[in-house]
């Protein structure tokens, strides 16, 4: 790639840094807790959708 | 997978992508703002375009149906104001990180959120792309094609996007198919709706025929769900990324957000009119199941000319969501397992990429296709998914939004976090009794 084209993109944007993952963000407290809240909506929520399936099947 | 070979600074994917900035920049210096807002929209536009598929036409039309031009019609416009500031969030982050949503959740928040966001987004998509199949078919089936060959049409131009490798060229051919979503305006026009009733409903917020019952919370839960999905925040990010839009470029991004809205209400309040009809004359909603059902009942009322228009424009919201759809599903996926993701890229090292979205429509179309397939369950079943798991989708949004230490100075302030926030935590509710009544009602 010619050097004007390359200073056309922002470092961060050339496929070399791009895809460098971030590191895992440690959360506080609250975010921790909320994302336990959430994960026992998930829990109540997957078997939902999955009987919402179930019983259209059966009503045809 | 994550050391493929060709990731250096001179693969095909940022040599294309540095050709469009190399553009934008010369535009931005030569301070031609129509001509900057031109090269940088699209992903706005196109995420809210998308967004008016199949089952939400379908949606919007049951609303005029049943309760004609009052109520809804202001509260259409409300919904994609508030699909605008969720939107506008995936915008920042976008240009902020230069990472999609799907790859921010599995690095920010650790595997178990990452892989179960891409899961429910993926297996979700695949359900809609089955929805969106259906439109195509049913519009087909209105002009008399049959349902192979309708079918068959749309994977193939589903597969022609995919083979133009190449970002822009690709946005910008599902900007001119999206465009047609505007045939519901002429069609509205032909219906001859009354201007006053139009002013009064906006200024009023009414009327409301029957009052405040179950299925009136079921419309408006649906028109809720019509206008933010899952996918929308997950798409929009990632195209974000992909066009290469930077922190210069925020406020262009945020206009093609704001016009894809303003855009796209229009079309959904033009839908709700063109069926407007069909309450005066007292028929029953409930038996139109498809977007064609309802082009064949208004043909009395919109003429032949009215009645192709809504068809085709039922048909075109199909094809461009599953456009829109099977990419997202691309990006999520490739995103999540670490390999490399473009609309740039060649087959060969975006094979994971692309067959992710060919896989699922190929899929979408078999379902489609075959006989006696419970295709009203899988209806019902995405409804369920995308508004029950809204919820943690917009909570990641939110939280991420707030992650100073990726988005430095784009971060939510006070106030876009009250209201922001307030939004979120209003249709995530709506969601989830969307859900729960969708299940237990039914």
């Amino acid at each position: 790639m010619s050097p004007e084209l390359l200073q056309a993109l922002e470092p961060e944007q050339i496929s070399t840094q791009r895809y460098l993952p971030y590191p895992r963000r440690h959360w506080g407290l609250g975010v921790q807790v909320l994302l336990w809240v959430l994960r026992l909506y998930v829990a109540v929520a997957v078997p939902l959708v999955f009987y919402a399936f179930w019983h259209a099947l059966r009503a045809g | 997978m994550s050391g493929e070979s060709g990731r250096d600074a001179g693969s095909r994917e940022d040599v294309l992508r540095a050709r469009d900035r190399l553009k934008v920049h010369r535009s931005r210096a030569e301070g031609r703002w129509l001509r900057l807002l031109w090269l940088l929209a699209g992903p706005g536009v196109l995420v809210m375009l998308g967004e008016n598929d199949g089952p939400s036409m379908v949606s919007y039309a049951t609303t005029g149906a049943t309760y004609g031009v009052g109520f809804f019609v202001p509260f259409i416009l409300l919904t994609f104001v508030m699909a605008y500031l969720v939107q506008e969030m995936t915008v920042r982050l976008g240009v902020a990180t230069h990472r999609g949503h799907a790859e921010l959740i599995f690095q920010r928040f650790g595997p178990f959120w990452g892989y179960f966001a891409m899961v429910d987004l993926v297996f979700g998509n695949l359900l809609t792309l089955v929805t969106e199949f259906v439109a195509i078919q049913a519009g087909g089936l209105y002009f008399g094609v049959p349902r192979l060959v309708s079918v068959a049409a749309g994977v193939a131009i589903v597969f022609a996007s995919l083979a133009l490798r190449r970002y822009a060229t690709w946005e910008r051919s599902l900007l001119a198919l999206a465009a047609c979503n505007l045939l519901f305006i002429p069609a509205a026009l032909l219906a001859h709706p009354d201007g006053a009733a139009l002013a009064q409903a906006l200024a009023a917020w009414g009327p409301l025929p029957g009052g405040f019952t179950s299925g009136f919370v079921m419309l408006l839960l649906a028109n809720i769900g019509a206008t933010v999905t899952p996918w929308m925040i997950f798409f929009q990010q990632s195209a974000v990324v992909d066009k290469g839009l930077t922190r210069a470029d925020v406020t262009q991004g945020r206009l093609d957000t704001a016009i894809g809205a303003a855009v796209a209400a229009a079309a959904a309040i033009a839908t709700l009119v063109a069926a407007a009809p069909l309450f005066t004359a007292h028929a029953n909603a409930s038996q139109f199941s498809s977007g064609a059902d309802f082009a064949t009942a208004l043909r009395p009322f919109l003429g032949h000319a009215g009645a192709t228009l809504f068809a085709l424009g039922m048909t075109e919201a199909g094809l461009v969501a599953a456009m829109t759809i099977s990419t997202s599903s691309s990006y999520a996926l490739a995103e999540t397992i670490s390999v490399r993701h473009s609309m740039n890229l060649d087959f060969r090292a975006g094979r994971w990429f692309y067959g992710a979205a060919i896989i699922s429509t190929l899929l979408a179309a078999g379902i489609v296709l075959i006989p006696h397939a419970p295709l009203l369950a899988m209806t019902l079943a995405v409804n369920v998914i995308a508004t029950l798991l809204m919820a943690p989708a917009l909570l990641f949004l939110l939280l991420l939004v707030n992650d100073r230490e990726i988005m430095g100075g784009l971060a939510n302030g006070r106030l876009a976090n009250v209201a922001g926030g307030a939004i979120i935590i209003g249709i995530a509710i709506a969601g989830a009794v969307y859900g729960f009544m969708t299940v237990f009602y039914s």
